[in-house]
């Protein structure tokens, strides 16, 4: 078991080495040089470029820039905004944690309730409750994020009152950005609950423990939902990465603070380091994700070590 | 249907034991199977027809919208649903049906090539991992890992950081993000057809690398890859119009869907249909693409399964 951790935290260092790497470079192809974007709009003296050059490492060559990055990395140093001179990493896991809370949430609703909905549907003796669960998984999936964000705030927030329509601000500031963005979760975990519950249903051992006298809920909840979970916690590690980018969009929806909103002013305002910095906390965020789920899914069940 | 039909149906089983099928009765048969398969893909049907529309209106915009996409007309700010407006006006006075029927091109140009370079790319590189095979493979497949844990949004993000909003940037970073997807199906797909006799043959005879992979391998690998391209392009959809509701897409005045929902969001609280509808053109077309997909998928699942049985 520790070597199959050590395995999967090691390639995640890799991953996260090679995302940093994909960050600098991106960062460093695209057309006009870092130090024009950070010029824009501002009068230029000899002074200031230097100044620049010197903290950016602009005048070495693009590996030597590339290993003081790695070196500056491996020191926990994002860097220095463009924007307003301060640290990259403070700026960002100051609101790092609205960010984590809003995903956090998401991921527990829409997995309770996806699992709710895939255990209807693999359970009913009703076809048309079975097949009206799958076709609104269809649509669920359909919805973009901003959309349903901006449907709920009006049904909700401008028409009932109930929540408020913007900020971070307690549990009912919560709720509409947690919906909006639970939306496919709902809906993959359904169905991935429901069609791994129909394959295990088939098992021997589901035969032999009916055959035993068990109860139907025994037999379902106690007996083929811990084999039929698998596939749907494989599939939470790769949903919560999906989320964070989704919470870009939802932060953006309802004007809350976060990672979403720190990312887009740092576009607007062509703060690079500070683009470098979200995106390398964000796949961070992750890899470990995905480290996390697969190790549980190997307590969870041997077999896969 | 008229009498000569219903007389020919009544009179088809009395003739000889074999009859020769007259063209009619060919007629009635294929209509017969079109309305039974209609009755038993209601969705589907929806989905084919909704999708015809979506193409008409890529294609002629001007067929279908009532006016010009970027028309201001002053005196008629942010107006309700009506009969000259269906979907409303927004705030400066340009119709909202319109737009989003001009909006459609966009959208499909950027769902369609987005997926095209991902499945192209994407699938070349399984293809060359799962025949290649080795250290080749290993780092072809790590990569993709790579790829796939750097968020699809924030890719976007670094790129138009530094080259501004555009369309093309963002069919680009849309397509990159999608790739590994495509990568890691096609070299799974490629490494179970390797071990099949036909291929052992060809190597065997002598038959050289480029042959094998795309003349063996890539026929009869890439039914799948085109079943998930299907649900790729409403998949792409979402995640380009997401981008585009973030600025990050055509500028303004574009009529990109995700960028008339954002144009929209400030004036939520009062002009709801400015929103309502280019979202649920969005919805509607994604869902029409996912219902097509699904059925093109499990067809193709079907036929290969056949095959291996």
């Amino acid at each position: 078991m520790i070597r199959y951790a050590a395995s999967k935290i090691l390639w995640g260092v890799v991953v996260i080495w090679g995302t940093a790497t994909v960050a600098f470079v991106v960062l460093r192809v695209v057309p006009g040089n870092p130090l024009t974007l950070i010029l824009q709009g501002t009068p230029t003296t000899p002074q200031l470029v230097h100044a620049i050059d010197s903290q950016f490492h602009l005048n070495d060559s693009i590996l030597v820039q590339y290993f003081l990055y790695l070196n500056a990395l491996l020191h926990g140093n994002l860097g220095v905004s463009i924007a307003n001179g301060q640290s990259v990493g403070s700026q960002i896991f100051a609101v790092l944690p609205a960010t984590l809370q809003l995903v956090a949430t998401a991921t527990i609703f829409g997995g309770v309730l996806g699992l709710a909905l895939g255990l209807v549907a693999s359970w009913t003796r009703f076809r048309w409750l079975d097949r009206l669960i799958g076709a609104s998984n269809v649509v669920l999936t359909s919805i973009p994020a901003f959309w349903a964000g901006l449907i709920l705030l009006t049904f909700f927030s401008f028409s009932l009152g109930w929540f408020p329509a913007a900020g971070n601000n307690g549990f009912r500031s919560i709720v509409l950005p947690t919906i909006s963005l639970s939306l496919p979760v709902i809906a993959i975990v359904a169905q991935l609950i429901r069609d791994a519950m129909k394959e295990v249903l088939l098992e021997p051992y589901v035969l032999a423990a009916r055959a035993k006298g068990l109860s139907e809920s025994t037999v379902r909840l106690r007996h083929a939902l811990r084999n039929a979970l698998g596939p749907a916690l494989t599939a939470v590690g790769v949903i919560v990465g999906s989320l964070i980018t989704g919470a870009v969009v939802v932060e953006q929806v309802f004007a809350r603070e976060g990672i979403g909103a720190l990312a887009l002013r740092a576009i607007t305002e062509k703060d690079f380091p500070m683009v470098q910095g979200v995106v390398l906390v964000v796949a961070a965020g992750y890899v470990v994700t995905n480290i996390v789920t697969e190790i549980v899914h190997a307590l969870v069940d041997p077999r896969i070590r | 249907m008229d009498e000569a039909l219903l007389l020919d149906h009544v009179a088809a089983p009395a003739s000889a034991p074999t009859p020769p099928a007259s063209a009619v009765a060919r007629r009635r048969k294929g209509w017969r199977a079109t309305a039974s398969f209609v009755r038993h893909h209601p969705l589907l049907v929806l989905s084919f027809a909704f999708l015809a529309l979506v193409v008409v209106a890529s294609l002629a915009p001007g067929l279908l919208a009532p006016y010009a996409p970027d028309t201001a007309v002053l005196n008629a700010l942010q107006q309700g649903p009506s009969a000259s407006h269906w979907f409303g006006t927004d705030q400066l006075g340009r119709d909202v049906l319109s737009r989003v029927v001009y909006g459609t091109q966009i959208t499909l140009i950027m769902g369609i090539l987005s997926t095209l370079l991902a499945a192209t790319v994407g699938g070349l590189v399984g293809l060359v991992a799962g025949y290649t095979g080795g250290i080749l493979d290993t780092v072809l497949m790590r990569v993709s890992e790579i790829l796939l844990a750097f968020p699809g949004i924030l890719l976007a993000l670094a790129i138009v950081a530094a080259a501004g909003p555009n369309e093309r940037d963002l069919i680009l970073a849309v397509g990159i993000a999608a790739m590994p997807t495509y990568a890691k199906l096609m070299r799974n797909q490629v490494h179970a057809i390797r071990e099949r006799t036909y291929i052992e043959a060809s190597i065997s005879t002598g038959a050289r690398r480029r042959t094998i992979m795309f003349g063996h391998l890539l026929p009869n690998a890439y039914s799948s890859l085109l079943g998930l391209a299907t649900l790729g392009v409403g998949i792409n959809i979402l995640a380009g119009s997401s981008l585009s509701f973030l600025g990050l897409g055509p500028p303004p005045p574009s009529p990109e869907w995700g960028a008339m929902v954002a144009d929209s969001a400030g004036q939520i609280a009062t002009s709801w249909w400015m929103a309502l509808f280019p979202g649920l053109a969005i919805v509607l077309t994604v869902l029409a693409v996912s219902v097509v997909g699904q059925w093109l998928r499990a067809r193709v699942d079907l036929r290969s399964g056949e095959r291996a049985a």
